[in-house]
């Protein structure tokens, strides 16, 4: 963890996150292959005794990165329904953009397939397994906390 | 005696109480209505397991006639609905049907995995190509024309709609059935299956699909 540490630290271009980052830490960034829209995937803790907000992400593989809500729908004759129901599937999902996401003070918030992820807008070459690129998070207090994400095959 | 300034501030209380009251029933009346929907679209779907599954021919990544019914006698066909821009539900649905079917005996060579598109103005064949080759280039890509895939569409329950998404780049996403239909050899739509499904879920429901 240390290692890690130090390196999100080094990775960070600018000069103040290398301090904030020792208290806000990126791990277990992945994606899964894509063509033209992608998604990251990630582990967000926060052990500082104050809320944190993601503001912002930036990739060099993608033109635009947003934050994204995915949620169950019950549809039917052009109805939505965004509660879901015990013990029956997802009949339908649909994405929300999310501006910024709360990273609670101490918390832990989880990017993970079916919820919550960076979304890769506009890839400039399709992700294949096995490749890895960075993607930088801003956090309102952290600052900017660079993170690899691993593009695993299935 | 009551100051006017002092009523009409109690008024401008009162009146946002109703309109809370109101929205309140509105709300609640909604949610029945939606629950009652969900649960006629529930049925909607199980009524179709255990019956033949309804044939159609669409065009594969290589801008060939695809028809499920020459899979007959042949191939098991796993069955889902996406589009190649959609980041988080369709790539995982993808690889955990693709992981699922490693499990299974001759590595899953008795079933087809098949991706058929709601997004056809993007999803043409060259595009379904280059995107079912990042996961496995035995997956069935199929598009078609608004004339091709919404008998498809109708007779699968897929309901999905471009959402117009004014504040992302992404241009517009589409919301849509997430549903995974499992067809035995013989043409039966035995099972449906969810892309919230584990790997290993799948896994027991493909090996009981291909059995």
């Amino acid at each position: 963890m240390i290692r890690t540490l130090g390196l999100l630290a080094g990775l960070s271009l600018l000069p103040a996150a290398a301090t904030a980052a020792q208290t806000v830490t990126v791990s277990d960034a992945w994606s899964r292959p894509a063509l033209d829209t992608g998604v990251v995937y990630l582990t967000i803790r926060n052990r500082e005794a104050v809320a944190d907000r993601l503001v912002d992400a930036t990739s060099g593989v993608a033109r635009h990165v947003e934050f994204h809500q995915t949620s169950a729908v019950r549809e039917t004759g052009g109805m939505a329904m965004g509660s879901s129901m015990a013990g029956m599937p997802d009949m339908a999902t649909e994405m929300r953009r999310v501006r910024s996401v709360a990273i609670p003070a101490g918390g832990t918030v989880a990017f993970a397939p079916g919820g919550l992820h960076a979304m890769l807008i506009g890839l400039r070459r399709p992700l294949t397994a096995g490749r890895s690129f960075e993607l930088r998070l801003r956090f309102a207090h952290a600052g900017w906390i660079a993170a690899r994400s691993q593009v695993r095959g299935i | 005696m009551v100051p006017t300034s002092l009523r009409r501030r109690v008024n401008a209380r009162a009146a946002p109480f109703t309109f809370r009251i109101t929205g309140r029933l509105i709300g609640a009346l909604c949610c029945v209505a939606l629950l009652i929907a969900g649960a006629l679209f529930a049925i909607a779907q199980l009524r179709l397991v255990g019956t033949a599954a309804t044939d159609f021919t669409l065009t594969d990544q290589d801008g060939k006639p695809w028809t499920l019914s020459h899979e007959r006698g042949r191939h098991a066909v796993a069955l889902f609905f996406g589009y190649t821009h959609c980041p988080d539900v369709c790539p995982t649905t993808l690889a955990h049907l693709t992981q699922a079917r490693r499990a299974l005996a001759a590595g899953g060579r008795d079933l087809r995995i098949v991706f058929a598109t709601v997004d056809a103005a993007r999803d043409t064949p060259a595009v379904l190509k280059r995107y079912v080759a990042l996961f496995d280039p035995t997956v069935v890509g199929l598009t078609g024309t608004p004339e091709a895939t919404r008998p498809v569409y109708a007779a699968y329950n897929v309901w999905h709609q471009a959402l117009p998404h004014g504040d992302s780049a992404a241009g517009y996403l589409v919301a849509h059935s997430s549903a995974i239909y499992l067809i035995d050899r013989n043409g039966r739509l035995r099972a449906i299956a969810d892309w919230s499904d584990s790997t290993e879920k799948l896994a027991t429901k493909l090996r009981e699909l291909t059995s």
